[in-house]
């Protein structure tokens, strides 16, 4: 026991008679004081907290616990390109909306294994909504989907502060204010003194896209060949009765320029793909990828823009019905 | 573990605790357990491989006083060959394996290398050059063996420098080990600070400014020269505040367990010439390799010809030391060759052009402005995964891509936010070549930076725990 007590000494620490400095006291003070004003802001709506991936999908996870009968399942073509209220009112069917930004189709096969695992009861329906470039295993979707679960969507149990639960509105505030700054500066010289404002979509003769941007996107383009099988899995563990694949409509421009890229596969040789693996898995396949020339209905090259998804959901209403023996 | 972990955050309070009420020795028993667990942190099959390192390099340097100048000999070697074993084994294996089998296929040959699944042991490349240097020194007789095996296994394996640096000399640290320490309030607040600067630089700066580097590098071959260049900038920032980040975390986490680590950074982007940026860049790494590298080769003893080879050598096999790839061997070659030329204008006729660096504050500013630039075309090699994909780079900045659109406001907007972060912190600590600086500030001054730090920390924060850089090295 005495030889255990010698190991200890408490000669290291030398700060007899040390009190708090007193900056580190008003930093502390002034950190609490901006908490408390982050708070506030918070409450009253103007800040967001937690705008985070980690919300979005407990929101969704939360959605799915009592076991809705269909789930919609894609990323922004489908936040854009269907109105879930004129659905309901066209099919009377209720769907519930599981998007994640930029996912490819791995990733949402992935999420959806994890909503799966947490629904008390398996969808009677889910329906994947997709574009070409949702199967590139390569390419800028690729990149953002990797470790969409694993990192993202962790608990971080510094957002019980209010100051780091609303950081990336902050942010965006923060940029907001230097891009203003950064517009006010390179559009000083022009005689409204205002950055040049764009064309409305709708008000274009036809669409066009960033070139650098689609050419990320299907950079490297290779088919991920094995997905379906993977979600043929996933839905067969979970005991779901039926998958439907839809292609999402684009434009002209979106393909050509794929084709103009990309030898292979083109994009009607990844909707063929589509097709035939929908045809072996027996997944329903509701292919309305177009091409279409109208611009009115495009936000941009591969997104409807508002009247562009009352234009899909009828469409989508319509053979869904004829399919669920509906109106 | 990483310092930027909630597990860190938990770990490293107990570590201090249990620490401040030790007996020297015990502390030392102590820490070397508290390194383990960090360095196992990671994957614990590797403790054996720094246990390895210690034990070899104990017993090789212990028995040398009483071996003559042949067992010396031989104790140096066998340490040597041992542990740039191991290192070429984990680290170089492949890469060597790949290059020689590209090599016979362009030759025609059609080589069946096989390709052996290695993991990269975390900071290997930091804790085998230093117990290099430690048998090198007890050869040279500059150090005299310690006796006591836990100051070694402490001196190998401590963790606040362990997996990144900075490369410790036993001549430095092992007196540090050997005796009482006291930590009392200049060495608190010091503490505190550096680790508060270093999560700044680390969190805030380069863990933010990762994902604008992202977006350059992942295609460089679809994306417009104004991006590719504000992207080379910005990994310049995001390196170096990754890693002069963690230098200052090490330094702070030693300082409050009453020890002092070298410093590793000293401004080098305000560097006027690429010696200088040296002398301020990864001190620990330039002055190893000077030491036990350069000057062994001759250094700059055996004239013109033979300096430049040596310089070249040096950085060459210091490129190589950051990891086995060709773009490291090209950004080692670049840098030797900066360096020669350097050289070569101090010394020659050209003494006057070598000295323009030391004019007024104008020349100096176009200096330092020159030297960053030089410096961060290397960093497209090092960021690079490849040299076609470095030359793709390259080649998309000095062909003006994508015509004279200027780069989205959005990316200038955050790029100049984060400049001014990092000259906010460097400035002050240059013009007083004083990392501690804002401990001389008035305290109303310093309660303000301190918030501002804080606030800055938890607001820029990216979502997930991010790795340092260096660790892969």
């Amino acid at each position: 026991m005495k030889r255990l007590l010698s190991i200890f000494n408490f000669d290291t620490l030398d700060c007899a008679g040390v009190r708090l400095p007193k900056a580190v006291v008003l930093a502390v003070a002034l950190f609490l004081v901006v908490e408390l004003l982050a708070r506030i802001a918070v409450s009253t709506g103007r800040l967001h907290d937690d705008p985070t991936l980690y919300r979005h999908v407990s929101e969704q996870r939360t959605a799915v616990e009592a076991g809705p009968p269909i789930w919609f399942l894609g990323n922004s073509t489908l936040e854009a390109g269907l109105i879930p209220a004129e659905f309901t009112q066209r099919t009377s069917a209720s769907p519930t909306l599981l998007s994640h930004g930029s996912a490819t189709v791995r990733a949402t096969v992935g999420m959806l294994d994890f909503y799966l695992q947490n629904a008390s009861v398996p969808p009677r329906e889910i329906v994947l909504f997709l574009t070409k470039d949702d199967f590139n295993l390569n390419g800028y979707r690729a990149e953002i989907s990797k470790g969409y679960i694993a990192s993202k969507i962790s608990f971080d149990w510094l957002n019980i502060l209010a100051l780091s639960a609303a950081r990336e509105n902050i942010r965006e505030m923060l940029i907001a204010d230097l891009r203003r700054l950064y517009h006010l500066v390179r559009y000083a010289k022009t005689p409204t003194n205002e950055a040049p404002v764009s064309a409305k979509p709708n008000e274009r003769e036809a669409i066009e896209g960033d070139a650098l941007w689609y050419e990320n996107l299907a950079k490297d383009f290779e088919i991920d060949k094995s997905v379906f099988e993977e979600l043929d899995r996933v839905a067969r563990r979970n005991q779901v009765a039926s998958v439907r694949i839809v292609l999402m409509p684009v434009s002209r421009w979106y393909t050509q320029f794929h084709d103009d890229r990309v030898e292979s596969p083109t994009h009607n040789e990844v909707r063929a793909f589509v097709a035939r693996q929908c045809q072996s898995l027996g997944f329903a396949l509701y292919d309305d990828a177009g091409p279409f020339e109208d611009a009115k209905f495009f936000e941009d090259p591969c997104h409807l823009n508002e009247e562009g998804g009352r234009w899909f959901t009828k469409r989508f209403a319509r053979t869904w019905n004829q399919q669920h023996g509906g109106d | 573990m990483l310092f930027n972990s909630v597990a860190f955050f938990v770990f490293f309070p107990i570590v201090l605790g249990v620490y401040y009420c030790l007996t020297r020795r015990a502390q030392n028993t102590w820490l070397v357990a508290a390194s383990y667990v960090f360095y196992g942190w990671w994957d614990w099959r590797f403790c054996g491989l720094l246990a390895f390192s210690t034990v070899l390099d104990y017993f090789c340097a212990r028995s040398m006083p009483a071996a003559g100048k042949r067992g010396r000999r031989f104790l140096l070697l066998a340490s040597l060959v041992v542990n740039l074993g191991i290192l070429g084994f984990f680290k170089y294996c492949n890469f060597f394996v790949d290059s020689a089998g590209e090599l016979l296929r362009t030759l025609g040959m059609q080589p069946n290398f096989p390709v052996l699944q290695v993991i990269l042991p975390v900071g290997i490349s930091f804790y085998t050059f230093q117990t290099m240097a430690y048998t090198i020194d007890v050869y040279r007789g500059r150090l005299a063996p310690t006796r006591d095996f836990t100051t070694m296994a402490l001196y190998v394996s401590f963790f606040p420098q362990l997996v990144a640096g900075p490369i410790e000399r036993a001549q430095h640290l092992m007196p540090q080990f050997e005796s009482p320490r006291r930590v009392n309030r200049s060495m608190l607040a010091s503490g505190c600070l550096l680790i508060l600067i270093g999560f700044c630089r680390k969190v805030a700066i380069a863990d933010s400014i990762a994902p604008l580097v992202e977006t350059a590098f992942s295609h460089p071959h679809s994306t417009n020269w104004t991006t590719l260049l504000a992207g080379a900038w910005l990994f310049s920032i995001q390196i170096y505040g990754d890693f002069a980040g963690y230098s200052d975390i090490a330094r702070g986490t030693a300082r409050l367990l009453g020890f002092e680590l070298m410093e590793n950074f000293n401004q080098p982007y305000f560097s006027t010439s690429i010696t200088e940026f040296w002398r301020r860049w990864h001190i620990s790494l330039s002055t190893w390799l000077r030491d036990y590298l350069y000057i062994p080769l001759g250094g700059n003893r055996h004239g013109t010809f033979n300096t430049y080879r040596n310089l070249l050598l040096t950085m060459i096999l210091g490129g190589l030391w950051h990891g086995a790839s060709w773009t490291f061997v090209v950004w080692g070659t670049l840098h030797g060759c900066y360096l020669a030329f350097h050289k070569w204008l101090l010394g020659s006729k050209k003494a006057a052009m070598g000295q323009f660096h030391r004019g007024g504050s104008i020349k100096k500013t176009l200096c330092a402005v020159a030297t960053f630039h030089l410096v961060m075309l290397t960093w497209i090699f090092f960021r690079c995964a490849t040299l076609a994909e470095s030359w793709d780079y390259l080649i998309g900045i000095l062909t003006l891509r994508g015509g004279l659109e200027l780069i989205q406001p959005y990316f200038i907007a955050t790029a100049g936010f984060y400049v001014l972060l990092v000259l906010a912190i460097d400035i002050p600590q240059y013009r007083k070549e004083n990392h501690t600086v804002m401990l001389e500030w008035p305290w109303p001054l310093r309660g303000v930076a301190y918030a501002v730090m804080l606030i800055l920390i938890i607001i820029l924060r990216p979502s997930h725990e991010t790795p340092f850089i260096y660790f892969q090295f």
